[in-house]
């Protein structure tokens, strides 16, 4: 035996600790807790819930990100497009008259 | 990017995929279970430490986001808290408690032997400061590169191969009476 142990030497001995097992019992337990907490009705578990249904298999930011996207498309759109009487391309207005007969008055007896 | 891989389960654990969940668990039990029982000496006590870390996992499984860091790396700190957690709230078990049976298959004196040296080996480590002790078990028992191994206890390199050296100064002069079975 030499009086300074040589890392080697020191690997060797630890090597010899006993191996260490898990047990059967402490893997059930732990599938039993992945269970419950999968069974939890947080908002979370609901929001996967729902999104598994309509989007399966993909990660959440899939349809989170899709969702988004149509959000803003409807606010860009909604903020853009303007609303009410678009202005012909050529510059003519269409003038309506309310006291004009009207043209779709087809049936007319007069 | 980091490729982890790791990444593909965690996201299907999270989402509600119980055969991720076991293959997950398959994976890094051993590894997780190796950990805690160098750590704390104890066998249940090991298996609790292991169980709450996996309970953690499961509650954070949904939110992992892939990039950040190497999941078994930010795993085996979740362990490595739960046992210095157990370290503080208790005293180590006597060391009897962590003899193992002798294998009938070497002869009983033998066995005798490697039981004692068994014992002395745990008891040197169980003695060690706990940053030494985890040092030492992340990067002989778990295999850890040092950089890996920085990165569970949350330090420099620098700061883990003084860890490690001082704990190998101190195994080898609590060790040097043994020879290796």
């Amino acid at each position: 035996m030499t009086a300074e142990m040589n890392d080697e030497r020191l690997a060797a001995l630890l090597n010899a600790a006993p191996h260490v097992e898990a047990s059967a019992d402490l893997r059930d337990r732990i599938l039993q807790s992945y269970d419950a907490i999968m069974a939890r009705p947080t908002l979370r578990n609901i929001i996967v819930q729902v999104s598994n249904v309509i989007w399966p298999g993909v990660p959440m930011w899939q349809p989170g990100a899709a969702l988004a996207a149509s959000l803003m498309i409807g606010v860009v759109a909604g903020h853009f497009v303007p609303y009410g009487n678009v202005p012909s391309s050529s510059g003519d207005e269409t003038v309506f008259s309310l006291n004009g007969p009207s043209m779709l008055d087809l049936g007319s007896e007069d | 990017m980091l490729i982890d891989p790791d990444a593909e389960l965690v996201a299907r654990a999270g989402r509600g995929d119980r055969g991720a969940a076991q293959a997950l668990m398959t994976r890094h039990l051993p590894k997780m279970m190796m950990l805690a029982r160098r750590m704390l000496s104890d066998q249940a006590e090991a298996e609790d430490a292991v169980q709450d870390a996996f309970t953690r996992l499961w509650t954070h499984a949904a939110k992992w986001q892939p990039g950040k860091a190497k999941f078994a790396t930010w795993l085996y700190r979740v362990t490595l808290n739960q046992c210095y957690d157990r370290l503080r709230r208790k005293q180590t078990a006597p060391i009897d408690d962590a003899l193992d049976v002798p294998d009938p298959a070497i002869g009983p004196q033998k066995a005798l032997e490697r039981v004692e040296l068994s014992a002395a080996i745990e008891e040197a480590l169980s003695d060690l400061p706990e940053r030494q002790r985890a040092a030492i078990v992340l990067c002989h028992y778990q295999e850890c590169g040092n950089i890996e191994a920085a990165e569970i206890l949350g330090i420099s390199v620098e700061a883990l191969e003084s860890l490690l050296a001082r704990g190998r100064r101190t195994l080898k002069t609590r060790l040097k009476h043994l020879r290796d079975g």
